[in-house]
Order: C-alpha cells, then sequence, then structure tokens
C-alpha cells in the first residue's frame, strides 16, 4: 500500500484512516492477517510505537484483533466493515461540502452539480 | 528506568556556554530527535553523554552508569558527526574490529547492509567518497545491538535514497527497549520517524514534547515550527 | 581487551615502521656502492648515511608519541575512546607498543650500522669500544640485562611524559598544542626539581666495582619508572576526567 502523509495531522490519526480505507476498499480482505507492527512502520518509513498507537485504536474500534501468538488479523465480522466504510463516505461527503459552502454553492446547486457531472459517467 | 538523564548539565568553553542548565530525561523504547540550528549545542549535548567531553557542572546518568565507563561503552552506540575509523582501514577489517570490540555486534547485519548499499568491503576508507565513508561509519553503529544509540547528523551528507534506507534501516532496528536519539537539522526527513523532539537554542532545552502532541495542539509539523521558533 | 588493543596498535604502526626499517636497510646497502666507486667524496656520503640510518633507529619514539595524539587526541579519539575499554588498557597497549618496536629499532639500526661498516677500515673491530678496547661489560650477561631494562622503562618513561603533557594540553578549549609544550616544560621543570630536592640515597659502595654498578642501575631503573609513573598518573587523570576532544 501507498503511505501518505500531510504535514499539520497527527501521524496516528493519519495513519488511522490509511488503514481503515484499505480495510473498506478489500485492499486488506476480512480475515487477512496483518504485518508485523515494525514491518508496517518500516514501509511506511514512520515510528514503530506510533503505528502501534494507531493499530491499538483500530483494535478498539474493532477493525482489527489480536490473537497472543499468531498475531494481528482484519475482523471477520463484515457488518462492522460495512459499518466503517459507510463512515468514510460520510466523512468524504462532509469534506466535499464543506469545500463547496467555501465555494458559495447552496446544497441544491450541489446536488444538481453532482447529479449533472455522474449522469455523464453512467 | 531511564536511559539517559541530564541534571543541571552545563558546559563552557572558554567561558562561553555550549550547553546551559540543560535537564532532560529520554526513557527506553523512543526515538527522540534533536533539534537546532548549527552551533545550538546538539554535538556538545551527544558527545557529553559518551564522556569524550566532561560537564563543567551537573550530572550525567547513562545506561545506569556515568558516561566515559567502559561498561557504558559496552552499551552505547555512538556515531559521531565526523569521520573517526582510521583512513587506512578496509570496509572488511572495520567489521572485524567491531566484532573485536563489542560484544553486540551483529556481523551478519553489517555485511549485508554494506551489500545493500553496494560497497566493496575491500576498499579502503582512504579511497571512498565522502558519502560513502558516512554510510560505512553508519552501518557500523547501527550494526550494533546496542540499548541506546546517539547519532549525530547520520543524514547530512548522503542523497535521499540512501537516507530512506538509513531511516528504514533505524525503524527495522526498533527495539522496544533501546532508545535513539538522532541530532539533525533535516527534520522533515526525520520528522515521522520520532516518538518525541527535542529543541535546542543557545544551549538550553527550549522545547520537549511528544511529535504527535505538537501536530495536535499547533496544528502543523514539527519542521514547520522549527521554522517559525527559529525563523531569522 | 589489551590483547585486542594490542593487535590494533600493531596492525597500525607496522606499516610506518616497515618503512622506516626499510629505509635504514636501503641506506646500509646504498652505502656499499656507493663508497667504493665515490672515493674521497665516499667518506663523507658514509657519514651522511650513518647518521640517517641512525635517525631512523631513533624516529621510533617520535612516531609513538604522534601515533598517541592522532589515535586518542585526533579525530580517532571519537571511536577509541568510545570503545569499551578502561584508559588504562589503552595506555599500555601503547607503552608494550612502543617498547617492543624501540627494542626492535636498537636491533635494526645495529643491523644497519654493521652492514654500513662491513668492508671499511676497522670492520674488524667490535662497535662498543673505548680506544679499540672492546667493551664486554665485563662478560656479564645480568649487566646486559639491566641495560635492556633501563633502555625499555627509559623509552616508556619518555613517552609518557610526551602523553601526559598532550593529554593535560588537550583538555583545554584552545590552543591546545601550545599549552601542550607548555605542560612538557613544566614537567621537565618539576622532575629536575624534584630530583634536586630529594635527598640522594646513600649508596654503600662496597669497593667490589661490578656490585655498585649493578645497584646504581637498579637505582636508576627505579626513579626512571617512578617519574614515569607519575606521568601515567596525569595522563590516566587528564584522558578520564578532563577529555576535551573538539
Amino acid at each position: 500500500m501507498k503511505w501518505q502523509f500531510s504535514s499539520d495531522v497527527p501521524i496516528y490519526a493519519q495513519l488511522i484512516a490509511q488503514i481503515q480505507t484499505t480495510i473498506v476498499s478489500g485492499t486488506w480482505p476480512p480475515g487477512e492477517r496483518l504485518p508485523s507492527v515494525r514491518d508496517l512502520a518500516a514501509e511506511a518509513g514512520v515510528n514503530p510505537n506510533t503505528m502501534q498507537r494507531a493499530m491499538t485504536e483500530l483494535e478498539r474500534q474493532g477493525l482489527v484483533y489480536s490473537q497472543r501468538t499468531a498475531g494481528r488479523f482484519v475482523t471477520e465480522d463484515r457488518a462492522r466493515i460495512e459499518q466503517a466504510r459507510l463512515q468514510c463516505a460520510q466523512r468524504q461527503i462532509q469534506t466535499f461540502l464543506d469545500g463547496m459552502e467555501q465555494l458559495g454553492y447552496t446544497r441544491e446547486e450541489i446536488r444538481l452539480l453532482v447529479e449533472q457531472e455522474t449522469k455523464g459517467e453512467s | 528506568m531511564a536511559v539517559l538523564e541530564y541534571r543541571e548539565v552545563t558546559k563552557l568553553y572558554g567561558g562561553v556556554a555550549a550547553l546551559d542548565g540543560v535537564d532532560l530525561t529520554i526513557e527506553p523504547g523512543r526515538i527522540v530527535g534533536l533539534l537546532g540550528p548549527n552551533g545550538c549545542g546538539k554535538s556538545t549535548f551527544l558527545k557529553l553523554a559518551c564522556g569524550l567531553l566532561a560537564p563543567t557542572a551537573g550530572e550525567i546518568e547513562i545506561c545506569g552508569g556515568r558516561p566515559g565507563q567502559p561498561a557504558t561503552h559496552a552499551q552505547v552506540s555512538f556515531l559521531p558527526e565526523r569521520m573517526a575509523v582510521p583512513v587506512w582501514m578496509t570496509a572488511a577489517q572495520l567489521v572485524d574490529f567491531y566484532q573485536d570490540f563489542y560484544g553486540d555486534f551483529r556481523r551478519d547485519v553489517a555485511l549485508q547492509m554494506l551489500s545493500d548499499l553496494h560497497i566493496d568491503p575491500a576498499l579502503r576508507v582512504r579511497e571512498m567518497s565522502k558519502g560513502t565513508r558516512e554510510k560505512v561509519q553508519l552501518i557500523l553503529a547501527m550494526s550494533r545491538a546496542a540499548l541506546l544509540y546517539l547519532l549525530d547528523e547520520p543524514i547530512g551528507g548522503v542523497d535521499p535514497a540512501t537516507r530512506d534506507y538509513i531511516l528504514s534501516t533505524i525503524i527495522a532496528n526498533y527495539n522496544p527497549e533501546a532508545s535513539v536519539i538522532v541530532s539533525t537539522h533535516l527534520i522533515a526527513d526525520v520528522e515521522k520517524l520520532l516518538d518525541e523532539v527535542v529543541f535546542l537554542q543557545n544551549g538550553q532545552v527550549i522545547l520537549h514534547d511528544e511529535v504527535d502532541h505538537l501536530r495536535e495542539s499547533r496544528g502543523m509539523s514539527v519542521d514547520a515550527l522549527f521554522r517559525e521558533v527559529f525563523k531569522c | 581487551m589489551l590483547k585486542k588493543l594490542l593487535k590494533q596498535e600493531f596492525l597500525a604502526t607496522t606499516r610506518v615502521m616497515g618503512i622506516l626499517y626499510l629505509v635504514m636497510l636501503v641506506l646500509a646497502m646504498g652505502n656499499q656502492l656507493l663508497v667504493n666507486s665515490l672515493g674521497e667524496l665516499g667518506e663523507l656520503v658514509r657519514a651522511l648515511i650513518l647518521l640517517m640510518a641512525m635517525a631512523c633507529g631513533l624516529a621510533t619514539v617520535p612516531v609513538m608519541i604522534v601515533r598517541f595524539k592522532q589515535n586518542l587526541l585526533g579525530d580517532e579519539g571519537y571511536l577509541m575512546l568510545t570503545l569499551p575499554v578502561s584508559v588504562h588498557q589503552h595506555l599500555w597497549s601503547k607503552l608494550i607498543v612502543s617498547a617492543v618496536w624501540s627494542a626492535l629499532s636498537a636491533l635494526m639500526t645495529a643491523l644497519a650500522l654493521n652492514i654500513i661498516r662491513y668492508g671499511s677500515e676497522g670492520a674488524d673491530m667490535p662497535l662498543i669500544s673505548i680506544n679499540g678496547t672492546p667493551l664486554t661489560f665485563g662478560g656479564d650477561g645480568l649487566l646486559v640485562a639491566e641495560l635492556v631494562v633501563l633502555g625499555l622503562v627509559g623509552v616508556c618513561t619518555i613517552c609518557l611524559q610526551f602523553y601526559a603533557a598532550l593529554a593535560a594540553g588537550h583538555g583545554f578549549s584552545r590552543h591546545k598544542m601550545l599549552l601542550s609544550a607548555v605542560w612538557f616544560v613544566g614537567l621537565n621543570a618539576a622532575t629536575s626539581l624534584l630530583i634536586e630536592l630529594l635527598p640522594s640515597p646513600d649508596l654503600h659502595f662496597r669497593g667490589n666495582l661490578m656490585a655498585d654498578v649493578h645497584q646504581a642501575v637498579w637505582l636508576i631503573i627505579a626513579g626512571t619508572a617512578a617519574v614515569g609513573a607519575a606521568y601515567y598518573a596525569i595522563t590516566v587523570y587528564c584522558l578520564q576526567r578532563h577529555l576535551n576532544l573538539s
């Protein structure tokens, strides 16, 4: 996976968001065994403690779970993944709406624009 | 227990303070950035820790002992900012030298890194480019399984590709018992690697905090914060 | 660890000493070829070559002192003084290596001188003689051994005086070499003063020349060693407590 970081958000928060995307998009399917924290940290070029912190938070969210000896896995609870996927989508939409509002569009104008834009694609 | 503790440490050079009443504790398992402009006391800080300088006042405790003792040297891996290895030796001879003196030296790791960076073990230090010399010193320092790594400007003189390799080496070497202190002015490159940062200015610690906490509370990267704090 | 340090010291110094010995032998051999073909000028050349060969032998101590400064007080000090090795081990390795090379240099110088003498007038005369009478030390092997010990102790003490002065001078932040020189002069003065002040030992001459000579030599050895020990203590103190690598 590609890791990208912006400068002003805490790195652990960015790690959580990017791993969530990897899981809900199915790049890491349910039940998949994750690489070790150290390997993931080396791949992303981040501090292993920070990666550990992100993993702990993802465990708390129920997206991954760890087994004492076998390692860490993506959850097999598909409903939970779907729910997280929806949350990600909602976040994206909110970001989009905020941006459009800054440009001075009303909700109705935005809806029309989106409809126009997606009509050509389908 | 802390791996490094400075208590009111001051170092004067002919009346001028290179380090001025520094109080600092580094816990195990931390990767710490020692940041500041040139001449702020970064090198002095590291040289005091390994006993190459004696403090004018204050006390330093390192890996449970005093700096400069054989027992502490055995646990601390120091990378000086200058070339310290004898120029007449080859890379292979240096590997033997390190293995001779350091019980924690991992020969296979060193040889692997030399080959990864395409350095001929039969090459003498004298015949190496400046960048290659720096790589060799860093490989030797990182090939030890030490309790504390003191790295003085480890990525200053190498190209970006090697820089990435070196930083990933530091991560791959990470050990929850060990700590790494990296002094550098190339903050953007190491920022993601760090647990915490120490800003040094005129020999004083003006900031010591966790990187993520800083980003959260100040809403900017450490690099941006550094530029703001040390604005000329 | 001392063994490992010694190995490293010999590795590092063999190249320099090897070159010195090579120069000595080449000079000595060259002398044989030159002198016979140069005639009148030959004697002058011979004297010059003799001096140069002896200078090579005498260069041992300066080489060891430069090695000390470069290896412990220069950039290499960053590596050497962060090894898990005590200052005592560093010093002993340097002293042992200096003593070994000095002994070898003495042998090499003697060899070179003998080669140079070969075929010249008086080549059949013994090397050490007083007005043609060979000095045989009265056939006393013990005295020879004592003189060797004195030589080695002397070399170590000379080295230590330089080590102490360098270590002390490099404890300062600036003018390290100048202050080292000041320290050297100071150590010299302090040592002579001490020797002046100390009561001269009450020697019991027993009328037996050889016994008296033995006694005197041992006394000189002990005195030299005592001075060396003081320099050693100063060097250790400076390296342990007042290191100031720039």
